[in-house]
């Protein structure tokens, strides 16, 4: 770390004010932030280990040979440093009294605290993640927790939750149906003596996504006449016709021995899933922000995860969270890391600290010009290394100029470029972003990249898109993903290493 | 049109061995004008391609009768992503050296050709990067030249990166690391 002179600091701080100057009117600060800290000790002496969280907020500017630490003003702070203390149960309870900060250890590896607006109402949620991980620390038997952001600023939190089977298994129902075109054909229940329906569906509809303006049809049969645009899952059960909607089913439902399900019969979880999203159509009912039906919407799924749910519906259109910082948190994205966190996804979900780079990624194999895509002595006849993967997209949706990158985990973000010794091309990695992590020497290339993002990011926000920047000729488009490490310039990372995320397919 | 500038930089304080800026003819592609007439590509040819020989490639063009017809490829460069030239003139008894370097993010080393008499001479392969930020890059601009008789001698102002991008990488001084270009090949001294 170096002194700033101060000429220097006057000057960040000027560039600093200037981007609260163009973000600030968006409104920011809303619940947690990246800057709480997990530390854990004995605060009642009651044999249960307790949870201290704390602000600690600094921005680390990283340039290529030095930091620069700046601190936070605590008056960007949301939410006051609290004290949860373990329950008999495996709970956890918010301390009414005002906490003071304990030197106690912060919490270890591989346990993290994830920020993620859990209940979707637009303020900031805390997770508390692999705590089972931690033994002794904590019982194996614990689960992950949510410590729901207040809605009034400078408020305790008032709720925390353990993440239950049932939310568990709802938000892997949210991230089937996000991530892929086929959940609804693949995963629906059939009806026994009517192949081709489905016992119950839920029905979706994403268009465009990202970001996604949603709508959904709540067992209701009728819905597809409702929207003109709407693939009704009847008519096309394998979702093969042109239309781009996305069908999904949730929850059980009664048949009653006819050929169509009897809808009488709700599911409160799809009931509370239809509360996550817009435009929703109950029966005849137009669900609208601020609505009684929206109001009732928020109870069911407020019983479903045991929270209180506040403004669940989204309103559409531009990404709507700003943090701390002033950063846009991605809309879409923030979902899909709230339904990947939760959803244990095979291969991912609690074990995964990390978010998927690029949507529907396979590695390149080797074909025609384009060389093989996979980490180690695979160039040259296994005579020269890559030293990263290439990442391109599902080999029916190639991945093209301008496909969003993501961040894979919350950091600081750098743009980087290589040009050639005569500054008239870009060469090697061409446009980069580098995004460092907090508290972690590692940091991840994002290569070949047609823009770059820099600044704070949070998992699974943007962090570029995909180019043909640097020593690309006819090699096919792709991303140059590359897990690297500040100590130690020279080691190799295999990606794969890192996490399952990280283990991508080889196309096909 | 084409411009060939020369004398644009000297490399290393040697006078006679003289950096020379070919601008691209076609936006695009990869294609130098070495003098009139005579026109070098970088380009991949898929029909050249062989299992162990395959990648991009150097070509030299040369004008017959107003028609350029192709009087040379070299070996494939396999898997590397990029052909970076540097033209060398007047250095030694070669008109004009010209380093490839290639590699994919990185650099792997650079390939060493010499033009003579309308003629393209493949001298052989350098391993050699220098060390740079994330990853290894092209020593060209690191290489001095000192013409020494018949040969010339090639060392680096820096240390420098051997069997770039291979199983084996080694950092090495640059007092540590010569290499001499002959009339056919460039060899390790």
């Amino acid at each position: 770390m170096r002194t700033l002179n101060g000429l220097q600091h006057r000057g960040l701080w000027l560039a600093w004010a200037a981007v609260m100057t163009v973000f600030a009117p968006l409104a920011y600060g809303d619940g947690f932030d990246g800057y709480f800290v997990a530390h854990y000790g004995d605060a009642n002496s009651d044999g249960l280990t307790d949870i201290y969280l704390r602000w600690k907020p600094e921005v680390s500017i990283i340039s290529t040979d030095d930091d620069l630490i700046i601190p936070v003003p605590s008056s960007r702070r949301d939410v006051p440093d609290t004290l949860l203390t373990q329950t008999a149960n495996g709970g956890f309870l918010v301390d009414p009294g005002s906490a003071s900060f304990r030197q106690w250890p912060t919490l270890p590896a591989p346990a993290f605290v994830a920020v993620v607006d859990f209940n979707l109402d637009g303020f900031m949620d805390i997770g508390l993640r692999g705590l089972s991980s931690l033994l002794p620390i904590f019982p194996t038997s614990l689960r992950d927790q949510i410590v729901y952001a207040p809605q009034v600023r400078g408020q305790r939190p008032g709720v925390v939750k353990a993440i239950d089977a049932a939310a568990l298994k709802f938000f892997k129902e949210l991230y089937g149906w996000v991530t892929n075109a086929q959940y609804f054909a693949q995963n629906a229940p059939r009806i026994p003596s009517n192949p081709g329906r489905y016992e119950s569906y839920l029905g979706y509809i994403l268009e465009p996504y990202p970001p996604y303006s949603a709508a959904v049809c709540v067992f209701y049969d009728t819905c597809e006449y409702r929207f003109g645009n709407i693939d009704d899952p009847y008519a096309d059960p394998n979702n093969t016709d042109t239309k781009p909607n996305v069908w999904h089913w949730w929850g059980i439902t009664i048949v009653n021995g006819t050929s169509r399900p009897d809808y009488s019969v709700f599911d409160e979880r799809a009931m509370g899933a239809a509360a996550l999203l817009n435009n929703v159509v109950l029966g005849n009912e137009q669900i609208v922000p601020g609505g009684e039906v929206e109001g009732r919407l928020k109870v069911i799924l407020g019983g479903v995860l045991g929270v209180p749910v506040y403004g669940g519906i989204f309103t559409g259109g531009t990404p709507e969270y700003v943090d701390h910082d002033g950063f846009l948190i991605d809309r879409y994205n923030a979902f899909l890391v709230l339904s990947t966190e939760l959803a244990g996804i095979p291969g991912g979900g609690f074990s995964l600290p990390y978010f998927n780079p690029l949507a529907n990624a396979y590695i390149n194999k080797r074909d025609g010009c384009t060389a093989d895509g996979r980490f180690g002595m695979v160039r040259n006849g296994g005579t020269k290394g890559h030293w990263g993967v290439d990442l391109g997209s599902s080999p029916e949706t190639p991945v093209v100029v301008g496909t969003p990158v993501y961040a894979v985990w919350d950091g600081t973000a750098a743009q980087f470029k290589q040009v050639s010794k005569d500054k008239t091309k870009l060469d090697g990695y061409g446009v980069q972003t580098r995004l460092f992590i907090p508290g972690s020497s590692r940091y991840f290339i994002y290569a070949h990249l047609s823009a770059a993002v820099t600044g704070r990011l949070t998992r699974a926000s943007i962090a570029g898109y995909v180019g043909r920047t640097g020593n690309l000729t006819c090699e096919k488009t792709h991303l140059h993903f590359e897990v690297k490490d500040n100590l130690n310039w020279n080691q190799r990372i295999d990606p794969a290493s890192e996490s399952s995320v990280f283990r991508w397919p080889v196309e096909p | 049109m084409l411009l060939l500038l020369a004398a644009a930089e000297i490399l290393a304080g040697t006078p006679a061995c003289q950096s020379l800026r070919l601008q691209e003819t076609t936006a695009g592609s990869q294609t130098y004008e070495l003098e009139e007439g005579v026109h070098l590509v970088f380009e991949r040819d898929a029909s050249l391609d062989t299992a162990t020989d395959y990648g991009q490639r150097v070509l030299l063009y040369v004008a017959e009768r107003g028609v350029f017809k192709r009087v040379y490829y070299s070996a494939g460069s396999k898997d590397s992503a990029a052909m970076t030239p540097t033209f060398i003139g007047h250095c030694g008894r070669h008109e004009t050296l010209i380093f490839v370097d290639v590699g994919a993010e990185y650099s792997w080393g650079f390939r060493v050709f010499a033009y003579d008499e309308r003629k393209l001479r493949d001298l052989g392969e350098i391993p050699i990067a220098v060390p740079g930020d994330p990853d290894a890059q092209s020593a060209i601009p690191f290489v001095k030249l000192i013409p020494n008789g018949e040969t010339i001698d090639l060392t680096f102002t820096t240390d420098v990166i051997k069997d770039a991008g291979g199983k084996l990488p080694q950092s090495l001084p640059a007092h540590d690391v010569r290499y001499q270009i002959g009339a056919i090949s460039v060899q390790a001294k």
